[in-house]
């Protein structure tokens, strides 16, 4: 597990307003007649969803900056061949998801992802207090078990099929609408809520089996 | 069956998502009633899906706008290369018209100095 220089909060997905995609559109427009100065601007505003996307799908930080970084590189590469049938943001995620998910097909790994920036005990320490800070109702016992609950979801969804995974985090995650997600994947909506339907049933099979499962392997295992 | 399988989970994931229409969701609803199994089971994903939602989020880490940034300027500065390449092409061509009129003008005097002293030989 590497470090990581990002910094974490607790806030819940933006429900993106129209004027915000406007805007990308707009600057995804510059973008594709030259302007870099609008490319740059668009990658500040998509890379925190992105990186963050990627990395619930990954499991892994440094693999998930390595991925955000080529995501930018190949829209670059690619910008031409927009026509404007979705938002930038959707075109970004094509190419970001489906790079995690061949990444993680190609490696073939299950992952088991840990909410610490690293496995230092002081910066545990640290991540339990700031924890505490940002859920000031919440006695420290209460955070402890929000923490633990976390930290059950991510090992159990990272022990789901990389497609599955990657709905799960557009949609429950991310908040994406359907079609958002069914363009990303290039499936049919009903296939894509089938899908969204069998991939909570899986993530509730690891659930259950991780809370039958002896202590030690909730433990997060890095990556 | 099968088709009726996948609108049947299709239905389910809406309802969980709350994107169902107002009969469509008591439908499901009333049947839920009725069967508790069931309804502990949809609760439970309602629950997955909130924990899910709750996870703490992580920006993306600064290295990845300074790998853009130098992917920019590399390929800005590639282009201006390549511009300037382009430039020193463009700026040969009065080089090689100045050749090809030499060489026109070379063989058009030849010709004329040939025809000349061939003229002279089949002057009578």
């Amino acid at each position: 597990m590497s470090s990581v220089g990002g910094r974490t909060s607790t806030s819940s997905p933006r429900v993106i307003p129209e004027s915000t995609d406007t805007r990308e559109m707009d600057l995804f427009r510059r973008a594709q007649t030259g302007d870099r100065g609008a490319f740059g601007q668009l990658a500040i505003r998509l890379q925190d969803r992105l990186y963050n996307a990627i990395l619930r799908v990954i499991g892994d930080r440094e693999e998930a900056r390595e991925l955000t970084q080529e995501v930018f590189v190949k829209a670059l590469t690619k910008i031409e061949s927009f026509r404007g049938e979705s938002q930038p943001a959707t075109w970004m995620f094509r190419i970001g998801i489906n790079l995690a998910i061949s990444h993680l097909r190609k490696n073939r790994r299950h992952r088991s992802f840990s909410l610490d920036a690293s496995r230092n005990g002081t910066q545990d320490q640290a991540s339990a207090l700031l924890g505490q800070l940002k859920s000031p109702g919440l006695s420290p016992d209460q955070v402890i078990q929000e923490r633990e609950t976390h930290q059950q979801v991510l090992t159990a969804l990272g022990q789901l099929d990389a497609e599955y995974r990657a709905i799960l985090v557009m949609r429950d995650i991310e908040n994406m609408d359907y079609q958002q997600i069914a363009d990303v994947l290039n499936i049919p909506l009903g296939t894509l809520k089938s899908k969204l339907f069998r991939a909570r049933l899986a993530l509730r099979e690891q659930m259950i089996l991780l809370n039958t499962k002896p202590e030690t392997t909730n433990r997060p295992s890095g990556s | 069956m099968s088709d009726g399988i996948e609108q049947i989970e299709s239905r389910l994931a809406a309802y969980i998502d709350g994107e169902l229409s107002e009969s469509e969701r008591a439908e499901i609803d009333r049947y839920l009633a009725s069967n508790p199994a069931h309804q502990k089971l949809i609760q439970e994903l309602k629950a997955h899906k909130q924990y899910l939602a709750c996870l703490p989020r992580e920006s993306a880490p600064a290295e990845v706008l300074d790998h853009l940034q130098s992917h920019l300027e590399r390929q800005a500065l590639l282009e201006n290369v390549e511009n300037d390449a382009n430039m020193l092409r463009i700026n040969r061509w009065p080089q090689w018209g100045a050749i090809a009129a030499t060489l026109v003008l070379a063989v058009g005097l030849g010709g004329s100095g040939l025809f000349g002293v061939t003229g002279r030989f089949f002057e009578p």
